[in-house]
């Protein structure tokens, strides 16, 4: 049966990816990446394992690296989850959930990543000078590791998917995804620090003696005691991978059991039903204010599908700023606050800007059908993300400007220069949205349009590097509050031309959008 | 009598497959009007076509005086859709979706409060406030597909299928909810594989086959005084099982 499910899962993700250029290039591609940077990691591990001392502390922490991205990927980035086998489909076939896990879990070990974390886990196997049996106990880590970074990631994951089904679920899979990359983020900062402190210590040191008990750093040391001759040592390091492994397969299977029991968002939301008045409850508060229409209708729903509708979507805005905030203070703090604050909304409007139609799924089909002013709905849609990114990229620059101690006259040029880089984000993201479009939810087509969203990001920080020049150039010649002002009336005029142009371009053809989103009505 | 919706030589290829052969159709005003035809007959093709979802490679449309292509909008202002399976937002509750539609429609946000309660009350989705659409079961995403469709007011309302998956008491309250608005001078146009519904509704019917016109006229006409089943089956050509296919069916697997 797992042999079923893997063919199934080749077949659907090959028919996901399509037969376009990009996609067979990102396919073949990330194999390449994957096989190639797994060689050289099993051959620095195989040196590490060949070597004797300091060798052994770098050992155990790489093995402790690379389980981490396995178990935060899908905490801050879920889509990056390969979900091409649905557990709900195959819920109608008489499949146990051992099976079910099973399948899922061979299918998913056919990976770039996981080829590159066996490839890594394998360096002892190839070591210098070792016996048979070191080399086959290597081997049969390298295995048990590698199985157990897909199971540990797969089970986060659908524990994930499971706990976003609630409300309560969605704001603390938000806030622990912000406080994860934060903190990844700071320690990537100190890394050099680190790595000069690991370079002090043995395997055996108190760094050491932790990471190796950990279910990853055990299988790093697991390899060391088999070059030992540790043998027993070396059963117990096994077990541990085994019993991870075998613990994360067994809460998969708890997840899939509760959805058979019924455990799901409608019967949550259920509870909370109450009778529907004549009030009208789309539009936020804030918003009511503006003239009721198509433009205000599409940015009502925006908002609502980002904060409160999909659990991806917020997971997905709340990281960039969070990302934003970090890049920024250490990385841009020698060119001053205005380059701050650009860096800052750089970072963060991509999120929100450029995939407008992304959470519509279907949806988007009625825009059609209804006869929906679709230039109108554009703007709508695009004028969302000005509503949150203006007010975090004006506490950004104060609370910045307040760390920093800069002048009070440094505060409005850098508050412009925020402004602009919005309002650019803005323009090129609708005509992102309108020409590269994919449905947020439909993993394997993303995957298929990563390298145009790549481009289309690169196309973005290439124009808003041209502006930062241009603010630089004019700089010299006048104020910087006069810079300010004639960048921001160029950065408006610039999107407003863009976004008047993707208009058109979106009601000349709204079927290039239902091709991509709702393939079955197109 | 005046016609509500005209189609004039509809043409719709894909590939070598010819889905919609030349259909020409006049519906008057005020009509239940049934299209029926057998599965990939070219019914919702022809219906895309109608609704503006869809551009026609030869011929075109023309509801209440304005035609179709080459821009629907104006149409579709004057026309509401539900398909079989309605495409709608799947992350707002049904009053929200009501706005939304209401507001994208420019309609006056008193007469979308005041319309969207009672379509959700005579519905039976008024009880739902905060659930999603995301969670109601078929049946229900039909009834909130045909309030969206409803909300406007069209002049023409088309439906793809409109009863499959409603229970017995909601089909009720839907035939009741459409004979109210064709008594209001609406003309309903629907597509419809389940005869004794077409029989029990329509005033004319039309039967498509192979892309083409099979037959038009009073439902009395088409069924040419036999049941409309049998006439239909007639019309489209019928396939009996031969002697012996499918006997495994008697026995039961282990």
């Amino acid at each position: 049966m797992a042999l079923v499910l893997l063919r199934l899962r080749l077949t659907i993700a090959r028919r996901a990816r399509g037969n376009g250029n990009g996609a067979q290039l990102y396919f073949a591609t990330s194999w390449v990446l994957g096989g190639v940077g797994g060689l050289l990691a099993g051959m620095f591990s195989a040196f590490l394992v060949s070597g004797e001392g300091p060798g052994d502390l770098l050992l155990v922490s790489a093995f402790c690296a690379i389980f981490l991205p396995w178990v935060v990927g899908p905490i801050v980035e879920p889509t990056l989850a390969d979900g091409v086998v649905d557990p709900q489909r195959l819920e109608q076939f008489p499949l146990t959930g051992w099976q079910q896990v099973s399948g899922l879990l061979l299918g998913a070990l056919v990976s770039p990543t996981a080829a590159f974390t066996f490839l890594f886990a394998a360096g002892g196997v190839v070591a210098i000078s070792e016996t048979i049996p070191v080399r086959a106990a290597s081997l049969l880590i390298a295995l048990l590791y590698t199985v157990m970074c897909v199971a540990v990631s797969r089970s986060t994951q659908a524990l994930l998917s499971s706990a976003l089904r609630s409300r309560r679920g969605t704001d603390v899979a938000a806030f622990a995804a912000s406080l994860l990359v934060l903190g990844i983020y700071l320690f990537a900062q100190q890394a050099r620090a680190a790595t000069n402190a690991l370079g002090g210590q043995s395997a055996d040191g108190p760094l050491g003696t932790v990471l190796s008990w950990l279910p990853p750093g055990a299988a790093g040391r697991g390899v060391i005691s088999a070059r030992d001759g540790q043998w027993a040592d070396y059963g117990v390091r096994l077990a541990i991978v085994a019993a991870t492994t075998a613990l994360a397969m067994a809460v998969w299977g708890w997840v899939l059991t509760q959805r058979l029991n019924g455990r799901t968002a409608s019967q949550h939301t259920a509870r909370r039903r109450h009778s529907a008045e004549a009030t009208l409850t789309l539009t936020p508060a804030p918003l009511r204010g503006l003239p009721a229409g198509p433009t205000r209708a599409a940015m009502s729903q925006q908002l609502r599908y980002f904060f409160l509708r999909s659990p991806r979507a917020i997971q997905t805005l709340v990281i960039p700023p969070v990302m934003g905030v970090v890049v920024a203070h250490a990385s841009f703090a020698s060119y001053g606050l205005a380059a701050q604050s650009a860096a800052f909304v750089a970072m963060s409007v991509v999120a929100g800007s450029f995939n407008l139609f992304g959470y519509d799924g279907q949806g988007f089909t009625y825009f059609v059908l209804g006869g929906a002013p679709l230039r109108r709905v554009l703007l709508g849609k695009a004028l969302a993300p000005v509503l949150y990114l203006l007010p975090l990229m004006v506490v950004f620059t104060l609370v910045e400007g307040l760390i920093r101690g800069v002048p009070p006259s440094a505060l409005l040029p850098a508050l412009l220069a925020g402004t602009c880089v919005v309002a650019l984000g803005v323009g090129v993201g609708s005509a992102a949205s309108v020409l590269n479009p994919s449905d947020q939810s439909r993993v394997g087509q993303r995957r298929g349009s990563f390298l145009k969203v790549f481009g289309w990001f690169m196309a973005f920080f290439t124009v808003a590097g041209i502006g930062g020049g241009l603010w630089w150039a004019l700089a010299r010649l006048t104020n910087p509050l006069l810079t300010g002002l004639l960048m921001l009336v160029a950065a408006i005029a610039l999107a407003h031309w863009i976004l008047n142009w993707s208009g058109r371009r979106l009601e000349a053809d709204p079927y290039l959008i239902i091709r991509k989103l709702d393939p079955r009505t197109a | 009598m005046p016609t509500a919706l005209e189609a004039q030589g509809l043409v719709k290829v894909f590939g070598d497959l010819r889905a919609v052969d030349g259909v020409d159709l006049s519906i008057p005003r005020g009509t239940f009007y049934g299209i029926a035809g057998p599965n990939g007959a070219g019914k919702s093709t022809t219906l895309r076509m109608l609704t503006g979802l869809l551009r026609p490679d030869a011929g075109n449309a023309v509801v209440d005086g304005l035609p179709i292509w080459p821009d629907p909008l104006p149409a579709k202002a004057r026309m509401g859709f539900v398909p079989d399976n309605p495409v709608l937002f799947d992350r707002l509750t049904a009053p929200e979706m009501l706005e939304y539609a209401g507001m994208l429609r420019k309609m006056d946000a008193k007469v979308v409060a005041e319309r969207s309660a009672e379509l959700l009350r005579v519905l039976d989705l008024a009880e739902e406030g905060e659930k999603l659409i995301a969670d109601f079961s078929l049946g229900m995403i039909k009834r909130i597909g045909l309030a969206v469709a409803l909300l406007h007011s069209p002049r023409v309302l088309v439906l793809d299928e409109p009863f499959g998956a409603l229970d017995p008491v909601n089909t009720q309250v839907m035939e009741d909810v459409l004979q109210l608005y064709r008594r209001g001078g609406g003309t309903v146009v629907f597509a419809s594989h389940v005869m004794d519904v077409v029989q029990r509704l329509c005033d004319r019917l039309v039967v498509i086959g192979s892309g083409r016109v099979l037959a038009e006229g009073t439902v009395a006409e088409v069924a040419g005084g036999r049941n409309l089943q049998d006439a239909f089956v007639e019309l489209v050509g019928g396939r009996d099982l031969e002697e012996g296919e499918l006997s495994w069916l008697s026995s039961f697997s282990g």
